[in-house]
């Protein structure tokens, strides 16, 4: 059964290289990491020696990139081995990854891939998904994508979907809010009825970030200041269900540090309200 | 048991073998127990480091010379001069520099360049006395947080090692005369293995620039800091320390801080190549004080594996000659 009394972690960031210094510097200020698991499979000594720097000062979360758990074909195995030796090494509350694949017949597509939102899907993730935490045991917790298409095999519903998925698996959901507002606007439909359709037992972490529009669709470009629109949408979530962590991701245009540190601060007043 | 003066010479040669790596070993144990890093006691590293202070922790005198030079070089407050009689010098600007607007190093350093100089003069210059009370402030430091091994205990592993490379030098001179005595005079084995081992066991206890603990704070400083390995051209992508001013000039800037954590070697491809390239030059034709001195391309934090271990920055194999050039 899902444990929901997985503890509170607060508000982080993803770890970013080029802000190394200042996360040290900033060390009060942030309360937990999330690591791109895939930069720290190398076991070279300067990625150990950092990984060890990192975990001394902040709860870690690996969050893994190319585990592939769409994938028809199965998991990679030597991936899984890399993830769980990782997550064994950091002993973290949970660990997370994407509904989506990103390998297709042996070759690696390099991006994350959305999947069509059906029951086939739903029984290919479910296999993947035993085989992942048969091999890491530690709660997984699965993250929603931006759907940069829709396919016309679509049978289930963004909230059916995710939902379906989470409870089948005894999984919990990383709910990246942009990217749950981006596909609402995108794809049309309201995200405060999907939001209030999922478990909320289950949304243990939120993602969020700021977004852009290109004049046709809004693009979740990690490079942007968080916009009003999801400051908005992260407070209904909190209201909703009582999540453990928040991540801001920021992968682009690295701005001063300083404007990081606001939106964490900002994200922490929605969620620790005094 | 025969006695060992009588032996058959390859006999003796193979048991003088098994005693030098006896010795050798024993005096590497010693060293290793000595050198051991207590991790209970592991120094957390300050994140706004002097970068000056890591750069003599790292190299010496010379490496806070090479900075402060560098200092002025990043400031545009050096012009280079090339003369046929004299290698490239440079002389400084003397309006590119107040004293509120460089480190007290930097002054100190640019009161020097009011001449032309080489690069590589400035290491026998002697104007490290100007700060003597810093590098005092800083050995102090070194010692309290005992980063390299004590005086006690490096005499004691001298003599150790002086004490074996005596007894084994003994062994194999005894061997020698009495061989010679009775006209066997092909010991020219036995004369290479006393000098070359004895060597090697006394080699075993010069003295590091630092002990592991030393080695371990150095390498998670830089670990800290690593995204500044190489300081890039590409602004976008290496954004400068966020309130960098509360931690003063040094901290504000990204290829001081980057030459003073890791040398000469962060500098390569970025603007500031040029400097690394003079002092590759200056000090390969320099002789004597080469590019082995603290801190340069090959040494002095340019790499994971050489990045201020026991062989860099001054000490060991990487540096560990550059006493003589007026430096550390």
């Amino acid at each position: 059964m899902w444990d929901n009394n997985l503890p509170n972690l607060g508000v982080g960031m993803g770890y970013r290289d080029v802000y190394r210094t200042d996360v040290f510097r900033h060390e009060s200020e942030i309360d937990f990491l999330e690591i791109t698991a895939d930069h720290f499979f190398d076991p070279k000594p300067m990625t150990t020696e950092l990984l060890r720097l990192l975990s001394e000062r902040f709860p870690i979360i690996p969050h893994g990139l190319a585990l592939s758990l769409g994938s028809a074909e199965g998991l990679d195995r030597s991936y899984l081995a890399n993830l769980s030796k990782l997550v064994h090494q950091l002993d973290p509350p949970w660990w997370s990854e994407h509904i989506a694949f990103t390998r297709a017949g042996g070759i690696d597509i390099g991006h994350l891939t959305p999947l069509p939102k059906t029951k086939e899907t739903l029984r290919v993730l479910k296999q993947n998904i035993r085989i992942a935490v048969d091999a890491i045991a530690k709660p997984l917790i699965l993250e929603n994508i931006t759907q940069t298409i829709s396919f016309p095999q679509d049978t289930l519903d963004e909230a059916s979907f995710l939902g379906e998925l989470v409870d089948e698996n005894d999984c919990g959901l990383l709910l990246d809010v942009t990217n749950l507002y981006i596909n609402s606007i995108n794809h049309r439909f309201d995200p405060l009825a999907v939001l209030h359709r999922l478990p909320p037992a289950r949304i243990v972490q939120l993602h969020f970030v700021g977004f852009y529009d290109d004049g046709k669709s809004l693009i979740d470009s990690h490079a942007h200041s968080t916009n009003p629109e999801i400051w908005q949408l992260l407070e209904e979530v909190i209201q909703y269900a009582k999540v453990k962590g928040a991540i801001l991701e920021r992968d682009e245009h690295f701005p001063p540090f300083s404007e990081l540190l606001l939106e964490l601060s900002q994200m922490r007043k929605i969620m620790l309200p005094i | 048991m025969q006695n060992f003066t009588h032996m058959y010479g390859p006999l003796f040669l193979a048991i003088y073998a098994a005693i030098f790596a006896v010795f050798f070993t024993v005096c590497l144990v010693i060293r290793a127990q000595i050198d051991r890093d207590d991790s209970e006691k592991r120094l957390l590293p300050n994140v706004d480091p002097d970068p000056y202070q890591i750069a003599y922790l790292r190299g010496g005198t010379n490496e806070v010379l090479r900075l402060a030079t560098f200092e002025l070089f990043a400031k545009d407050a050096l012009q280079e001069k090339k003369s046929r009689l004299r290698a490239k010098t440079w002389e400084l600007i003397p309006d590119k520099v107040r004293p509120d607007s460089v480190s007290s190093f930097a002054w100190e350093a640019g009161l020097y360049y009011t001449k032309p100089r080489t690069p590589t003069e400035i290491f026998r210059s002697g104007i490290a006395s100007h700060f003597a009370g810093k590098i005092r402030e800083w050995n102090d430091w070194i010692e309290n947080e005992e980063l390299r091994i004590s005086r006690e205990k490096q005499l004691k592993l001298n003599g150790i090692a002086i004490l074996l490379a005596g007894v084994f030098a003994a062994i194999g001179l005894i061997k020698i005369m009495v061989a010679l005595s009775t006209n066997h005079n092909n010991v020219g084995f036995a004369i290479a293995m006393l000098i070359a081992g004895s060597i090697a066991i006394l080699l075993t206890c010069l003295p590091r620039r630092f002990n592991a603990r030393g080695r371990n704070y150095l390498s998670r400083i830089q670990t800290m800091h690593g995204q500044h390995r190489r300081v890039s051209n590409n602004a976008q992508s290496m954004p400068e320390p966020a309130d960098a001013t509360t931690a003063g000039f040094a901290a504000s800037s990204v290829p001081l801080m980057a030459m003073g954590l890791f040398g000469v070697a962060a500098l390569q491809g970025s603007s500031f190549d040029g400097f690394r390239k003079t002092y590759l030059r200056s000090e390969a034709t320099a002789g004597g004080c080469g590019a082995s001195c603290g801190g340069a391309a090959s040494c002095g934090g340019s790499g994971t594996s050489c990045g201020g271990g026991a062989s860099c920055g001054g000490g060991g194999g990487c540096g560990g000659g550059c006493g003589g050039c007026g430096g550390s």
